[in-house]
């Protein structure tokens, strides 16, 4: 009783508050069954709400899904469009051969020659010293691997000197078009082929059409029809050849380093992130909608307090990443140089001895990297302090070695049997599955440099949070989950120019595992700002159920389970009353 | 957070119930306050029929919030708050809150000096109910619940002079009453 101004506070109030303190009175006997039947109103009422907000959790978790799903397969599919060919001229290109193949054959015909340089493909080399038909066909099976646009115009070719010139030139015009639009997608290489081929096209259609006219005059003879074909030929060799330089030079460069391919996952992650937050944007709206209705007629219940339901977070977690990849106890140097076993390359005994003390340098100065993950979710509140999480983010991990070792590899050039020394590289990759394919190899000491290893996931979390009171604003939180975590790219860069950087795309044949679960544990303290903002912050624990190796079996040593330790911070918001 | 869990109480074990939605806990709870909810309830509304219903209304808010209940009070104390601010809601949308000027006549009398004993609680519960609405808030918000001027003009929506200048009249009303021995017409069953 408050007794700040109790001046009137006299013994009629005494007197009355004493008699009335503990008065009873009996209520009829309905009051109850009265109560009892609003009650049940009322659960009903609560259980079909409730129902509605489930429905809600499935829809906006099946939409979540089905965009994370639209993603991926946007994703894969736009790499697939990729030919087959670039990914052979790719392989290729990254061996360094393509210099001293075209040094080594002096007699190629210069149109030949420049058809090298164009696709930087070894094995035309062979083709080229045929006679110069020959020579042409090879070009011709060249650039069909490129794309489909001269596939095109062969089959045009072939099907003017049969008299059908009009169906085919459409299939040419159609195929070519597909070759530009294919190439023209991704590599410069392919849309600077497709655009001299579409060159060359128009010169041949009109030389089918030539020959067409003359076919329904009845005066080419079969003379004229081989001329067609040969002017075919030259000017879709022509069109090959006038391909300027630069084109060649840089598509070797770009497809080596790819950085076309590193900014496009960044703007792709970054694009999941966008396309996640604008769905969860959606969905709150959708439950904001839905829930209107409801609030309007509740007002009493959200006067009264309850927690919202639904919330959204944004989360981000700085961490220490342990990529725990071994490397293997005996090497190269135990089967090549120091045993009478054959079959592995040639290796000096000096090289043998840096091989080993690069293997140990990898194990002792290999450390984590600023590694983070991103993570936006959505939550719904199953119980009063049980939060179920679901969302979409993004990881890189990042480990380094300090490294004064570069691995070079040589072979020998079938045929020539000329001397090729591939890129440098550290004994990281090639010790994961003794991927030595080359010859000999050398491993020489240089001036320390650092490699870095960077690993990025588009990660699919759900969790269960529990959140405690410690005060009025302040709460505690222990939450776990799993994750599907998708490999978007690995790169292994070096930060000495002899060393070749690698980077793996999610659909390149890479040695890591593409897709891989994961596990989480979090506590912290978390602070209410306002009704319906709060920040929360604590440490978390991610552990990888899986080696970073898509074949660990098949790695020369027991290889461990990655993870991570670091800091998750995130920044939730309520989204409206239940 | 608690980390060491201390034995629950009965009373923790039938709010549990309750929150839980076991009808048997409520009932339980509701025959463990009912009597003294009506009472509280017969003092703020003019019948007994009202009563009823305004006692009915806050016992659902009563176990529809059941888990709010933050135990920094007795519980009883926090049922009867319920009540009371259900009786505020009830006579505001009856309109039966605006100023009235009835009683008005009765002034300046003594202000103490009043002996109760003599009255019975009923005849008690008669004078505070033949009081014009807002005088018999204010009157009960003041004397019974113990609430303060600035608390009460918070609650009403008036000032707390305004507040103040009721209580006089309905406390001058009340007193009127009783020297004259008036004895207002009954129709609850008072359990003193």
């Amino acid at each position: 009783m408050s007794s700040s101004d109790r001046k009137e506070y006299g013994e009629l109030e005494q007197s009355m508050w004493q008699r009335f303190q503990d008065a009873e009175a009996l209520p009829s006997s309905d009051v109850w069954s009265r109560i009892d039947h609003e009650l049940t109103l009322e659960e009903s009422k609560h259980y079909r709400s409730r129902m509605v907000l489930y429905r809600q959790l499935a829809a906006a978790c099946f939409v979540l899904f089905m965009l994370a799903g639209a993603l991926l397969t946007y994703h894969y599919k736009t790499e697939a469009t990729i030919d087959a060919g670039i990914a052979n001229m790719q392989l290729n290109t990254s061996t360094g051969v393509e210099e001293i193949a075209v040094t080594e054959q002096p007699s190629i015909a210069p149109q030949a020659q420049a058809s090298f340089e164009t696709k930087q493909n070894i094995a035309t080399a062979s083709v080229a010293e045929a006679s110069q038909p020959q020579a042409d066909a090879a070009m011709q099976k060249r650039t069909g691997m490129a794309g489909a646009s001269v596939v095109g115009k062969a089959q045009a070719a072939a099907a003017a000197t049969t008299g059908t010139a009009p169906i085919a030139k459409v299939r040419a015009q159609k195929l070519a078009g597909i070759g530009v639009a294919s190439g023209t997608a991704k590599y410069n290489l392919n849309s600077a082929v497709a655009a001299a081929t579409e060159t060359s096209a128009t010169a041949e259609e009109q030389s089918i059409f030539n020959t067409y006219k003359s076919e329904e005059s009845g005066s080419m003879s079969v003379s004229s029809r081989f001329n067609i074909g040969q002017s075919f030929f030259q000017t879709a060799r022509q069109a090959i050849t006038s391909v300027p330089p630069s084109y060649t030079n840089s598509s070797a460069q770009s497809i080596n380093n790819e950085p076309g391919r590193s900014r496009s996952f960044v703007e792709l992650s970054q694009a999941a992130v966008a396309d996640n937050l604008k769905e969860q944007k959606k969905a709150e709206e959708l439950a904001i909608a839905l829930n209107t209705p409801a609030q309007a007629g509740e007002k009493e219940e959200k006067s009264s307090g309850e927690d919202s339901r639904w919330s959204l977070g944004l989360g981000y977690a700085p961490s220490y990443f342990n990529q725990n990849i071994q490397m293997p106890g005996q090497m190269m140097d135990a089967v090549a140089h120091r045993s009478l076993i054959a079959g592995g390359p040639d290796l000096l005994s000096s090289s043998a001895d840096n091989m080993n003390e690069a293997r140990e340098e990898f194990e002792a100065n290999t450390d984590p990297a600023f590694s983070f993950a991103a993570e936006a979710k959505a939550g719904f509140n199953l119980f009063k302090k049980f939060k179920l999480l679901a969302g979409i983010g993004f990881t890189q991990n990042s480990a380094r070695t300090k490294s004064s070792y570069i691995v070079n590899q040589f072979l020998y050039k079938p045929g020539s049997n000329k001397r090729v020394e591939m890129p440098g590289t550290t004994v990281f990759l090639p010790s994961l599955n003794n991927n030595f394919t080359t010859d000999s190899l050398s491993v020489e000491k240089t001036d320390d440099f650092y490699v870095n290893y960077r690993y990025r996931h588009i990660t699919l979390p759900v969790g269960l949070q529990y959140e405690g009171n410690v005060s009025k604003d302040w709460f505690w939180y222990a939450s776990a989950g799993m994750a599907a975590n998708f490999l978007v790219e690995t790169a292994v860069m070096a930060s000495n120019s002899e060393v070749r950087d690698v980077s793996y795309d999610h659909n390149d044949d890479s040695p890591f595992r593409k897709v891989q679960f994961s596990g989480n544990a979090s506590v912290g303290l978390g602070k209410r700002i306002s009704n319906f903002i709060s920040v929360t912050a604590g440490p978390e624990f991610r552990g990888y159920l899986n080696s970073l190796l898509a074949e660990p079996d098949k790695a020369l040593a027991p290889q461990g389970n990655p993870y991570t330790i670091g800091i998750n911070m995130s920044v939730n918001y309520s989204l409206g009353k239940k | 957070m608690n980390l060491f869990t201390k034995p629950k109480s009965e009373e923790d074990k039938l709010i549990e119930g309750c929150i839980a939605g076991k009808r048997d806990m409520q009932r339980l709870l509701y025959d463990l306050y009912s009597k003294k909810m009506m009472a509280v309830c017969l003092r703020y509304a003019p019948t007994n029929f009202e009563a009823e219903d305004i006692m009915q209304e806050a016992f659902v808010k009563v176990f529809s919030n059941l888990q709010n209940f933050k135990k920094d009070c007795p519980l009883e104390f926090w049922i009867r708050k319920i009540m009371v601010n259900t009786a505020l809601k009830h006579l505001r949308s009856k309109q039966l809150l605006t100023v009235s000027h009835e009683n008005e006549e009765v002034t300046n009398l003594p202000s103490d000096g009043v002996n109760l004993s003599g009255y019975s609680l009923n005849e008690l519960m008669g004078m505070i109910q033949s009081l014009a609405p807002r005088y018999r808030m204010v009157f009960n918000l003041y004397a019974i619940e113990g609430y303060n001027h600035k608390e009460i003009g918070e609650m009403l929506g008036i000032s707390e002079g305004t507040s103040k200048s009721q209580y006089s009249r309905a406390r001058a009303i009340l007193q009127s009453m009783l020297t004259r021995q008036e004895k207002p017409f009954q129709e609850h069953v008072i359990i003193g």
